[in-house]
């Protein structure tokens, strides 16, 4: 099959490489960029462990080519953190223990931390309508549920403090 | 740092994650019919090249239960949709993928029995069994059902 040249930005790190048409996103993100936080579970889109966000936007890597990212942007588990401190999602979801296993865990936060991108504030219902496509077989969404909740309010607070840090009240 | 904390960086691993020098990739080549003769398997590695029992199925789960052996491919019959029949091997992923369709097998289907109750008058699958029953428990004589009330009703277990 002839080969596809791509290049794709990974948490903020360019890869480049000659794939086949053929090739998952997913497979990408593990065997070329070596990333291998990103899971693949059930390879039918049904699981969402492979969650990744593309532009913006949480997508099943296993049902999206590596082509179809070319020259394209892409957040993976591993992108969450910044300078080594954890994403106020990762950070819940420790505290509230929303994972066992940890297999489906990658992609509970993707999907969390595209939520709260676009929601800053949302209720449980859309919390769980959010997550309906990630499975978990340990925890019973429980916790998942009461850790989005969490980061959800440290975000607020966090950007709270940085107003008050913005405009400082003169005394 | 924490186990929690290493799987919410990404930084878990799992058998997936496991890499060897000169790893292999296997597909598996499994059965298109729930009840079947194999009449020929031609390519791969399969019950003719590699005919061994699995390890341990369920051994130990209880007690009282007859043993069947199960092989880690099929040959003669395959007793259920997607059984394996053969295994093939590559460095890459896809290309196992693509040897699958090497793999020549033919089959003479047959009607699977799919009622627990018809099955337990059916012809037995495996082999050295009198019949397809693999637990049989009676409470016995000092069992009493003397309570005021008494239930009676059929359980069907959705993994049977």
């Amino acid at each position: 099959m002839a080969k596809k040249d791509v290049k794709i930005t990974i948490n903020g790190k360019e890869y480049s490489s000659k794939v086949e048409p053929r090739m998952l996103l997913v497979h990408f993100i593990r065997d070329v960029a070596g990333l291998t936080g990103t899971h693949v579970g059930c390879d039918t889109s049904n699981c969402g462990a492979c969650t990744v966000v593309l532009d913006g936007k949480a997508v099943k890597s296993c049902t999206v080519l590596a082509v179809q990212a070319d020259n394209r942007r892409i957040t993976t588990v591993e992108g969450l953190a910044k300078n080594g401190k954890l994403h106020p999602v990762q950070e819940a979801f420790v505290d509230k223990h929303g994972l066992q296993c940890g297999y489906c865990t990658s992609g509970m936060l993707m999907t969390s931390f595209w939520l709260l991108q676009k929601n800053r504030n949302p209720t449980e219902k859309e919390i769980r309508e959010a997550l309906s496509g990630n499975l978990c077989r340990c925890t019973g969404y429980e916790n998942i549920v009461k850790a989005v909740k969490e980061a959800a309010k440290e975000i607020s607070a966090e950007q709270n403090k940085d107003l008050v840090r913005e405009e400082p009240i003169e005394a | 740092m924490k186990s929690e904390e290493k799987f919410v960086r990404g930084m878990g691993q799992f058998v997936d994650d496991i890499k060897f020098p000169n790893m292999l990739y296997m597909s598996v080549v499994r059965s298109d019919y729930a009840r079947a003769r194999l009449l020929r398997v031609k390519g791969g590695i399969n019950a003719k090249t590699f005919n061994h029992p699995l390890a341990a199925v369920g051994e130990g789960a209880m007690s009282g239960f007859e043993r069947a052996q199960h092989m880690v491919f099929a040959s003669e019959f395959v007793n259920y949709l997607g059984e394996p029949i053969a295994a093939v091997y590559s460095d890459d992923p896809y290309k196992s993928e693509d040897l699958i369709s090497s793999v020549e097998v033919d089959y003479d289907p047959l009607k699977p029995v799919i009622d627990p109750e018809k099955a337990l008058t059916s012809e037995p699958i495996h082999s050295g069994f009198k019949n397809n029953i693999i637990s049989e428990k009676w409470l016995g004589k000092d069992f009493k059902n003397d309570s005021p009330i008494v239930l009676e009703d059929s359980f069907r277990n959705r993994n049977g």
